[in-house]
């Protein structure tokens, strides 16, 4: 019995094999029970839902009064639709901005804490991973309160340090910037938990014949960590993008002036809910499938092109 | 039976009263009233509508059902309470213009209202200290004069500022083109055109409190009524609701609401509103006799002065009942006197413009960019003329459909 095939074999022809049917059998039923369900379950969670945003979108209905069939009307307003495009714009910002800024800390804090063990990287880990288990709501109150500009925190250790006060979400040329200080404070923790994983996976020899070539931490970080962690990073990359697209109560209660803060996220909702315009609100959110949908496959090709060890 | 109420304090109270009243009267029904923030309450009304599992009496706000046939929402009511020529009797008559119903017919009945814009909040401890007597103000115009005087202002920053009507902005253009004899909203067509010589001269008014005679800057005007509660805001027109709450949070200040005197150079005395509570009855009543009859007597009980009058002893806006109003208990009540004031002060004068815009909050923005300098005057009230027209289009191809 050298082989698996062998082992198979053996049992197929020994005095277990009928009990090895009856199990694989019902193993197999279990199976298609598990998968029916899954399907059941993802049919009516997202295909159902999705293939009615679709029909929506090209309808003018407000919940009551019977869908109008528009065409392609509602895609058309979007060009059009000033509104929309400033959407855009914060969105495309915030998340560009959020998500870079938010991964070349998580990859720094990741590689430092990597070089630390025990209990003092358990330590840190589970101070940068506190935010994330704070839930969403709570957080956002407390950075509004650290952003109010008249005796907010923040304005308080400016002024006490000679700098002046500034009006952080007041402003509608620094509101966006807050959240997204606010939001890099919250999902940094799970972004390092990540990278540190990733790191962690890379053969320690390597490493070590670093050292002994005489490469200094820097060196590691960009000619070995950088390079081999590129899978984990595009990931991360996929993921936060389509976070970003979604977050939405940072946007509600930590709002700025004007359309400052407004995202497509946020657009969508006022349009169903407030303007009671939901074959647009669907078409907006359309937008924001194919949006993603094309970032998720730019970056999975890169991600083929990831290198493998 | 369910009641879906907004989340404030007295008139959630009030609901509960009037539902432990009826239950303990009728022996039978059991009543169960759920309080919900206002965000989630909108969010819930009408999609809960369209799938069958609304509550049977639900608090709401008029703006939110003007988008949509609200004949196709709720029950009417007009076979249970004489039809609208009779509660007109008991409600102030305006007030029943909130939306533009089909064939005139009654499907909610007007609860409370804040009365933005219509009424000016003052600080009455600061107007005092500067001998100025706001009570005997004729026009705005006057208030514009005080505001400079109450503006304290510490170099380039401004300590307190004297005037701010930053949220106010869209319903005080509307209020003041009709004033000055000019129109916004033509209701046959659905046409809006706040760009016109009497919006354009009202907005640089707006204008010139923030950019010229520099009243109020836009860090106070983004949170009128927090600086409003530290004494930062002398004047303010969130609405009368404020005096109740404000006086709550701070009972140092000393408070008062006046009805907001017309421009000077006004044509007729008139205020336009355009966000009122209201309370509306589930269509599925109509087919369970017993549950009608609970719902329409609860809705009556809401609507008595017997329940009104508590909420008057925390709430200072308006109640739509002229009946309470009357009722002599009304002056012993805290804000009683106040509420009574007011509303009798601006209902007689107020007029709605039964457009079909659910959300005008841009339209404000828009009038608020023009505010800061960021746009032009005349580019705010296109932009807001472009917003408006394309929702009402949208909201009419829907109801002609």
């Amino acid at each position: 019995m050298n082989t698996l095939f062998d082992a198979v074999a053996f049992a197929r022809k020994g005095p277990l094999s009928k009990l090895n049917f009856a199990r694989r059998d019902m193993t197999s039923r279990l199976g298609l029970a598990v998968g029916i369900g899954l399907l059941i379950y993802y049919l009516f969670v997202f295909f159902v839902p999705f293939a009615i945003a679709v029909w929506l979108s090209f309808q003018n209905w407000d919940f009551i009064v019977d869908p109008k069939f528009v065409g392609m009307r509602n895609y058309l307003r979007m060009f059009n639709d000033n509104y929309f495009w400033q959407a855009v714009r914060v969105t495309v910002t915030f998340s560009a901005i959020e998500i870079t800024v938010a991964m070349i800390i998580g990859l720094i804090l990741a590689f430092l804490l990597s070089r630390l063990r025990g209990f003092k990287q358990r330590f840190y880990l589970a101070l940068f991973y506190l935010p994330v288990v704070v839930p969403s709501v709570v957080s956002v109150l407390l950075w509004r309160w650290l952003f109010i500009s008249d005796g907010g925190a923040f304005n308080v250790l400016l002024t006490s340090v000679g700098l002046p006060a500034q009006p952080f979400l007041l402003s509608a040329d620094q509101a966006l910037y807050c959240i997204i200080v606010m939001v890099i404070w919250t999902f940094l923790g799970g972004i390092i938990v990540l990278f540190l994983a990733g790191i962690n996976d890379i053969p320690e020899h390597l490493m070590e014949a670093a050292m002994l070539d005489g490469a200094g931490l820097l060196r590691q970080f960009w000619s070995i960590v950088l390079p081999l962690l590129r899978p984990v990073i595009v990931y991360q990359a996929v993921v936060s993008v389509i976070g970003t697209f979604q977050l939405f109560e940072q946007f509600v209660f930590l709002s700025g002036p004007g359309f400052s803060t407004r995202t497509l996220a946020v657009y969508t909702y006022q349009l169903g809910f407030k303007s009671l315009d939901l074959g647009y609100g669907a078409a907006v959110s359309m937008f924001i499938f194919v949006m993603l949908l094309v970032a998720t496959v730019l970056q999975l090709r890169r991600y083929r092109d990831a290198i493998e060890y | 039976m369910s009641m879906w109420v907004q989340d404030f304090g007295p008139v959630v109270n009030a609901f509960k009263v009037a539902a432990e009243d009826y239950a303990s009267r009728s022996g039978t029904v059991k009543v169960t009233v759920q309080s919900i923030p206002y965000n989630d309450l909108q969010a819930k009304v009408i999609p809960s509508v369209a799938a069958g599992n609304e509550a049977e009496i639900m608090m709401g706000y008029n703006d939110w059902y003007v988008a949509t046939d609200i004949s196709r929402l709720f029950l009417p009511l007009d076979d249970f309470f004489g039809g609208r020529a009779e509660l007109e009797k008991t409600i102030f008559p305006s007030s029943m213009d909130a939306i533009d119903t089909p064939g005139n017919k009654t499907y909610y009945l007007p609860y409370l209202a804040g009365l933005r814009g219509a009424v000016t909040t003052v600080n009455a401890g600061q107007y005092a200290e500067q001998n100025l007597e706001y009570g005997k103000f004729a026009t705005f115009d006057e208030f514009l004069e005080a505001a400079r005087n109450l503006t304290i202002r510490e170099g380039d920053s401004i300590k307190r500022a004297g005037l701010s009507i930053w949220n106010a902005a869209l319903v005080m253009l509307k209020t003041w083109i009709w004033q000055l004899g000019g129109e916004f909203y033509a209701r046959d067509t659905g046409k809006w055109s706040l760009s016109s010589p009497e919006g354009e001269d009202i907005l640089q008014r707006l204008q010139n409190l923030y950019q010229k005679d520099k009243v109020c800057n836009l860090d106070i005007a983004n949170r009128e009524y927090e600086f409003f509660l530290q004494g930062a805001l002398s004047t303010q027109m969130e609405g009368a609701w404020t005096l109740g709450v404000a006086a709550d949070a701070n009972p140092e200040l000393k408070l008062d609401s006046v009805v907001t005197p017309r421009l000077s150079d006004a044509r007729q005395a008139i205020a336009c509103l355009d966000h009122i509570a209201v309370l509306t009855l589930s269509k599925r009543l109509a087919s369970d006799t017993q549950k009608q009859e609970a719902g329409i007597g609860l809705a009556k009980a809401l609507i008595s002065p017997d329940a009104l009058i508590s909420i008057t002893d925390a709430y200072s806006g308006s109640l739509m009942s002229k009946e309470l109003y009357s009722d002599p208990r009304i002056q012993r009540t805290r804000f009683g006197a106040a509420s009574k004031r007011l509303a009798e002060g601006v209902w007689p004068n107020a007029r709605f413009t039964q457009d079909r815009v659910a959300n005008q909050a841009p339209a404000l923005t828009e009038l608020q960019r023009a505010l800061t300098n960021e746009i032009s005057i005349k580019e705010a009230l296109a932009n807001a003329d472009a917003y408006l027209n394309e929702q009402e289009a949208q909201a009419r191809e829907r109801l002609r459909a």
